[in-house]
């Protein structure tokens, strides 16, 4: 049994946004929006040498109404633009994404014709991360970065 | 089968040449060693069927499609359609080179000749606007159905994005294609379909024909691909692959930067093993250039492919077995490529992207443990694989999911340009390692792995025993490797020497983990390729995914996708 036993038939009180971002930022279900090379280095922090588990992030959900967190690693193209958006329009609120990769995050090496010069001009990110690809501890800088953005958050700020 | 590395054939040619094409042959010259006969536009077609039909050529599969737009180039003409042909028979390769010109370039298209015609016709229409006569469906196939203009025309600038707002719906395909098996659709469709949207499409007297949105964002994808399929119950009446959602214009990028800024670009193609085509992309500059390297060079580069071929088929068979349902495999599985990244990652100085090739010369010192290390991995990968075994290969599920599901013929295969180890596991006995060896793969012993069926099952297994052979090959390499000391005047120099190889063309390929990656160079002389042509396996192997898909149930799709390991920055570039 837990410590939760030590409590007992007795009421505690908190406030409503301490337990509720207490729960949703040590459960983030991420969605991964993986599209190239770091798909390939997000696979590393999924499986078992680094284990994304111990960030409380293992649930990958594999359809976007399931998710909070959208991942989206690798670069977007103008043809992939509009699966982006509708992925994230279909994610139910409250919602956070983290841009994983250059390519996520500015077009990386591919500035020309059909590369999306940053997801920023498609979906609110909250979470930058650098690399090209990122290494699977950056990634997980990126989740504790987000944890604490998610406890400074309130109910009430969500209309 | 002969052995010939492409560009110095073992055979004079131009006698069979000039005995199968006639009157139809302008001109037939050896550029850079490499054999290329020159037609006029029109008879393309003509030209082609002869060099495949005739019986000492046999000139079966069509390996690539090449435009270029000769506009900076001071030719007479504006356009130019190079065709890559190979026998695998007789081991020759040769180009069909026809010019067009600039005010309306029309090719007669092959498809009929060879299927996989089919995607790379489409691409060379999508990126050079040269129209394709006869082709059955002449659409954009990586760029987006608003694009206007033609990207990879030199009058097009790099960085003019355009806006893509609403995915196409697919549906002038579909519509068509099921007039063809005679499913007819009564003219009311459901609500508009969009990305994700179902409906059905009702005819009186069939059964209802449901349309399902396969992707493009689905877990068993690798990256992003689409397939709208008609459906009866779970069997599939009709596919329309939609590929180019990671087109990011890599050719167009490495026409702007020199050619060792280039070699970032190949590390990105296929990300699963990016040394390989490091390798690849050097190997070409460096036969343009004529440079020869040093044995030890080379068997560094030999164990780095080997590695990068592991490392590619470990994360082919660990996903294809997630997406079948069995997870454990996958743990163990990715446990072994970190151990090559902790590898990479001490000898380059990054995981995935490695960059660890330049041309001439291998840049970076090996590290005192090196070999050690790498013979650990081969140990703990010889472990995991007995495990693997051990856990899918008596498997009831795995089995009945696999056998004879996604078959595809030995002729089938060669006709869509199939190579690497989906060609392999149809049964033909062809691996560029041994049929072409580069570098010092012909003193090395190893086998090349077949199957027998061209199944899932069977595409599995090749990667799992090719995977056993490359640890043969990379041990044979560190052997002799051991006993080469390292060559204090071919250390690591501050700084590239900035290259510029002479006019010409040239293609290269090597053996890369899903099959053929060749480059085509075109070099005007300057600093930076004019024209840099990738041709990408996965992007032909992907190609047969139609006659595949239909026929097949939803559930068995998902199982030959993933054993054909498609992989989006090779498929889109």
């Amino acid at each position: 049994m837990g410590v939760e036993t030590l409590f007992g038939r007795s009421w505690i009180t908190t406030r409503l946004d301490a337990v509720v971002n207490w729960g949703s930022s040590n459960s983030l279900w991420p969605y991964v929006f993986g599209t190239a090379c770091c798909a390939i280095e997000f696979m590393s922090a999924a499986s078992s040498h680094f284990d994304i588990a111990r960030y409380g992030s293992e649930l990958l959900r594999w359809s976007p109404r399931q998710a909070d967190l959208l991942v989206v690693a690798g670069t977007i193209s103008q043809k992939q633009a509009p699966v982006l958006k509708r992925i994230y329009g279909q994610m139910c609120e409250p919602k956070w994404v983290i841009a994983v990769g250059a390519c996520t995050c500015t077009g990386g090496m591919y500035n020309n014709y059909c590369t999306v010069q940053g997801i920023g001009e498609l979906v609110p990110v909250d979470i930058y991360v650098p690399g090209c690809p990122p290494r699977a501890d950056a990634i997980f800088d990126a989740i504790v970065k987000l944890q604490n953005k998610v406890k400074k958050e309130s109910v009430l700020d969500r209309k | 089968m002969t052995e010939n590395n492409p560009g110095t054939p073992a055979a004079d040619l131009k006698p069979l040449f000039q005995e199968a094409l006639g009157a139809l042959v302008q001109d037939i010259d050896q550029p850079n060693g490499q054999w290329r006969v020159s037609v006029d536009a029109p008879s393309v077609s003509e030209a082609m069927q002869r060099l495949r039909d005739d019986p000492r050529l046999r000139f079966d599969m069509l390996v690539d499609i090449v435009g270029i737009d000769a506009l900076n180039l001071q030719r007479p003409h504006r356009f130019e359609v190079v065709h890559l042909l190979k026998s695998i028979r007789h081991g020759f390769r040769v180009q069909v080179r026809c010019v067009l010109p600039a005010d309306s370039p029309h090719c007669p298209s092959v498809t009929r000749l060879f299927p996989v015609a089919n995607w790379l016709e489409r691409e060379v229409w999508d990126l050079f606007g040269i129209v394709f006569d006869g082709h059955p469906n002449l659409k954009r196939i990586l760029n987006h159905k608003d694009f206007a203009g033609h990207p990879l025309r030199k009058d097009y600038p790099v960085t003019q994005r355009q806006v893509l707002s609403e995915s196409d719906d697919l549906l002038d395909e579909m519509k068509a294609k099921l007039a063809l098996k005679g499913r007819r659709i009564d003219g009311r469709l459901p609500e508009p379909l969009e990305l994700g949207g179902t409906g059905a499409l009702r005819a009186p007297g069939d059964h209802p024909l449901f349309l399902v949105n396969f992707g493009p964002s689905h877990p068993i994808v690798h990256g992003i691909l689409r397939l709208l399929l008609a459906v009866e119950g779970e069997t599939i009446i009709a596919a329309i692959p939609e590929i180019g959602f990671l087109h990011r214009g890599v050719e167009k990028n490495l026409e702007t930067v020199t050619y060792h800024k280039g070699i970032p670009y190949t590390d990105r193609l296929n990300y699963c093993s990016p040394m390989m085509n490091n390798v690849g992309f050097c190997k070409a500059v460096e036969k343009l250039l004529g440079l020869q390297l040093s044995d030890r060079d080379m068997l560094l580069r030999v164990v780095l492919c080997e590695l990068a071929r592991i490392m590619d088929h470990l994360i082919c068979t660990g996903p294809h077995l997630i997406d079948l349902g069995a997870l454990t495999p996958f743990w163990y599985l990715f446990q072994v490529r970190e151990q090559i990244y902790d590898i990479m990652e001490k000898y380059s100085g990054a995981r995935l992207t490695c960059t660890c090739v330049r041309i001439g010369k291998m840049p970076f010192k090996i590290y005192p443990n090196f070999y050690d290390e790498v013979e650990a991995v081969l140990k703990s990968l010889a472990a995991t694989i007995d495990d693997i075994r051990g856990l899918v290969e008596r498997n009831r599920i795995f089995y009945d999911r696999c056998h004879m599901v996604g078959v595809i013929s030995r002729e089938d295969a060669v006709a869509y340009g199939f190579t690497g180890p989906c060609l392999r596991a149809t049964g033909l006995e062809h691996d560029l390692r041994k049929s072409e060896p580069y570098y010092l793969y012909d003193q090395l012993d190893f086998s090349v792995c077949v199957g027998t069926n061209g199944d899932t099952y069977d595409r599995f297994f090749v990667r799992i025993y090719e995977m056993i052979e490359s640890t043969k090959i990379v041990r044979q390499a560190i052997k002799r490797l051991r006993e080469i000391p390292e060559d204090p005047a071919s250390a690591p120099e501050a700084k590239n020497k900035k290259i510029s190889p002479p006019a010409g063309e040239i293609y290269d390929c090597t053996e890369a983990a899903n099959g053929e990656l060749g480059f085509y160079i075109v070099s005007d002389g300057s600093p930076k390729p004019y024209r840099l042509k990738i041709r990408s396996p996965s992007f032909c192997n992907y190609s047969a995914i139609e006659p595949l898909a239909e026929g097949s149930m939803i559930a068995d799709l998902v199982s030959t996708i993933g054993s054909i390991n498609v992989i989006g920055g090779e498929i889109d570039r």
